[in-house]
């Protein structure tokens, strides 16, 4: 082939829509069309997903394709899908009506800093869905149409909103500069929603949501697999430390029953978390079941519509009913915590058959889980260390120099920053965070949140994982940070992936297995090496 | 006036417009606020691409240097290499610096006296298009193999668990071991 010369090579940049999403820009935003190719879209739902969980619409179809085979009146379907909503969640109107374009959210979302696109300022974001709710349902629309910043709902339009829809990640960092409290995401998610009354959705999502609601677990796994894996977790544990530690399955009469995203029993590096609780449960003796049936704290049902969600995060519940437990702890996840915090009172809640939650060791009373009745483990590791109850030799976790990364749920969704935080002061010898501005509640998102954690965007990922990476590669190069914690599953999944592209050396755990290396277990032998095998430092051959 | 002199001099300069070619793809709103926002946490992307370039000119324009690649400059190549661009897009920025330099320099400087810096100048620029050419090829492997390994770590699909299959191998081989003695 020749070598293109300069001058073509100019041209070529100026003529070619190579931009992520294809966008040529320097025109008026509401007249540049999206555009599908290859690796800037997630695919499609297979027909049996959407069969399954009886969705609209199943068939083969591709964005990259010109005709989406939307159903017949789709556009009624979505507008009045728009009404239903206005009319149910009145936040989605308030977001609606009162932004007032101030443009604070613009430059706060990694997916613009990441890929430049003016339509991932949030504020642009919003406004796809809001130029459509300008147009039918308000005076000025209805009167003025495109002058009054309205649009109709077109094949184009819906076209966007998946393509955009899709590169959020429903974090919420730009609700947190927005003067009026507008919560983006929830806009994302209502653009979701709507998308799925004309079947349109993603593979990626649909997959887990349905496994998760047949067998209860993402990954479709049955009972006596999930049992069995975590059965090789206590094999390797007892290598280890010499301690062979005894958990149990859906035992009834137990006082907790415990639950986490089911990443954290299967796949790396989830696992080593996975023995973090295990060996935590052992040293204090806590009497508590894992669930065959409950064994997913994740609920994809989030990025899918509040009915799934909340028939998701039902099944939790009804597993806790019928063990007969006293209350429910919750594993390192991400958007299990928001949808317990957000949503679940509302949806399911109050759980009133359960008790305040109240740890047995310690006696301190949850009452933030009041009406919940759920714990998230690092508070509850927390209070334990807050009150002496572990035994903890920080010196273990010498050869690892961390930081800590705030999962956006986690910080934004429940506030719950300073308890891991706490936790790692104790278990590691010296941690490093992060720059001010990419931390705690504005934490940068690992860049594949929501469902987009699959491999066909990855380099889309790569790109709005950058403000995240960015920070990581700071601490490394200023402090040595080889480790990367976080109390979230898709992050330990995700991240891993971020990290290995962009900061090969750093490596990622959850807090949980940081607490794991430290527990010093009562027996055990001389450890060696840490839950990976890794030599403990001074260990080395 | 030398070359090696009017590059040094004129260095903000050259960076700055080279950067601009950097840009050019980008929405007018978006190029505004790369080259606004300072605080390189709050713009990662900017801020890769400044010191990306800073480092690659650097090591263009001084002539000890037989390394191109330099660990900002390898940054702002897997950024490149994640754009979705042609790999030829990716890397012609590089050549861009040839016309950003005449532009600035010639007219201080007789062509026909430098006419050696000049050559000397070019293929240093050349050189450097292969190496980050090598660097974008090198990124891009990278990202197919971080999809591979996403894939076989179970870490999404999570079809296995790697201490369940490292056990189920060594009980088959064990098993096999054991029907070795069976077969005779
Ligand atoms: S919620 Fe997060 S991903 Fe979505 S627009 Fe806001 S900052 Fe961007
Ligand atoms: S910060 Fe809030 S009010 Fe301002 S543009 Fe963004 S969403 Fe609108």
């Amino acid at each position: 082939m020749a070598i293109p010369k300069v001058e073509e090579l100019r041209v070529n940049v100026a003529r070619e829509p190579s931009l992520m999403t294809g966008a040529i820009p320097k025109e008026e935003w509401m007249d540049v069309p999206v555009h599908f190719e290859e690796g800037n879209f997630c695919y499609p739902a297979k027909p049996s997903m959407v069969d399954y969980l009886k969705f609209p619409n199943s068939r083969e179809w591709s964005p990259d394709d010109e005709d989406w085979k939307l159903p017949e009146g789709w556009e009624e379907i979505i507008l009045n899908g728009l009404k239903e909503r206005l009319d149910k969640f009145r936040s989605l109107k308030i977001f609606m009506d009162i932004c007032v374009r101030c443009g604070a959210c613009a430059d706060k979302c990694h997916f613009f800093l990441g890929t430049g696109d003016p339509k991932n300022m949030p504020v642009l974001r919003a406004e796809l869905l809001r130029s459509v709710y300008r147009n039918d349902f308000t005076t000025a629309g209805k009167l003025l149409g495109k002058l009054a910043g309205g649009r109709t709902m077109t094949v184009g339009v819906l076209k966007e909103w998946f393509m955009y829809s899709y590169q959020c990640t429903e974090c919420r960092r730009c609700s947190v500069f927005c003067p009026y409290g507008i919560d983006t995401a929830e806009i994302t998610m209502m653009m979701r929603e709507l998308l799925h009354l004309v079947g349109v959705g993603t593979n990626w999502i649909l997959e887990p949501a349905s496994n998760s609601n047949r067998t209860g677990n993402h990954m479709g796994l049955q009972p006596h697999t999930f049992k069995e894996n975590i059965e090789y977790l206590v094999d390797d544990i007892e290598e280890i430390t010499g301690i062979r530690v005894n958990p149990t399955f859906n035992r009834k009469g137990a006082e907790v029953l415990f639950i986490t995203p089911s990443a954290d029993v299967f796949a790396e590096p989830g696992i080593y978390t996975a023995m973090g609780y295990l060996l935590l449960f052992h040293h204090i003796g806590l009497d508590y079941t894992w669930s065959t049936y409950a064994s997913e704290g994740g609920n994809f049902g989030l990025f899918t519509n509040n009915e799934l969600m909340k028939k998701l995060n039902a099944k939790q519940y009804a597993e806790a009913k019928r063990l007969g437990v006293k209350w429910i702890l919750g594993g390192e996840c991400g958007h299990m915590w928001r949808v317990l915090h957000q949503y679940m009172d509302t949806m399911n809640g109050p759980a009133d058959f359960l008790e305040v939650p109240k740890s047995p060791i310690t006696g301190t009373v949850f009452d933030n889980a009041a009406s919940t009745k759920m714990v998230h483990i690092s508070e509850f590791t927390a209070d334990l260390i807050k009150n002496k109850k572990l035994k903890l030799d920080p010196m273990r976790n010498a050869h690892r120099k961390a930081t800590f990364h705030d999962s956006c749920n986690p910080a934004r969704a429940m506030g719950l920053i300073d308890e891991p935080r706490y936790i790692l002061d104790n278990v590691v010898p010296k941690w490093y965070e992060m720059p001010e501005n990419t931390i705690r509640e504005k934490t940068f998102c690992c860049g594949s949140g929501t469902g987009l954690n699959t491999g066909e965007i990855m380099e889309l990922r790569m790109r709005s994982g950058l403000p995240r990476a960015n920070a990581v590669e700071h601490v490394r190069d200023k402090f040595g940070v080889n480790m990367l914690s976080c109390v979230c599953a898709i992050d330990r999944a995700t991240l891993s992936s971020l990290t290995e592209y962009w900061t090969p050396d750093v490596e990622v755990c959850g807090v949980s297995e940081l607490v794991g290396n430290a527990l010093i277990m009562d027996g055990e032998k001389e450890r060696e090496s840490g839950l990976r095998f890794e030599p403990l430092a001074g260990m080395e051959e | 006036m030398q070359l090696d002199k009017l590059l040094v001099e004129n260095r903000e300069i050259i960076l700055k417009q080279w950067k601009d070619c950097l840009l050019t793809k980008f929405a007018p709103e978006t190029i505004l606020f790369f080259q606004k926002q300072k605080d390189q946490f709050a713009n990662p992307m900017g801020h890769k691409i400044s010191v990306g370039l800073a480092e690659l000119f650097d090591v263009i324009c001084d002539t000890s240097s037989r390394e191109v690649e330099t660990p900002s400059l390898g940054q702002l190549i897997k950024l490149r290499a994640v754009q979705q661009v042609s790999a030829s897009d990716a890397v012609s920025f590089v050549i861009q610096l040839k016309k950003i330099v005449r532009k600035e320099c010639l007219s201080n400087i007789k062509t026909r006296e430098s006419y050696e810096e000049w050559l000397a100048f070019d293929v240093r620029v050349d050189t450097a298009v292969l190496a980050v050419f090598d660097m974008f090829m090198a990124s891009r492997e990278q990202i197919y193999k971080v999809r591979v390994n996403e894939l076989s770590s179970g870490r999404l699909n999570g079809a296995v668990c790697p201490s369940a299959m490292m056990k189920k191998e060594q009980e088959q081989q064990a098993q096999a071991a054991a029907d070795i003695p069976a077969l005779k």
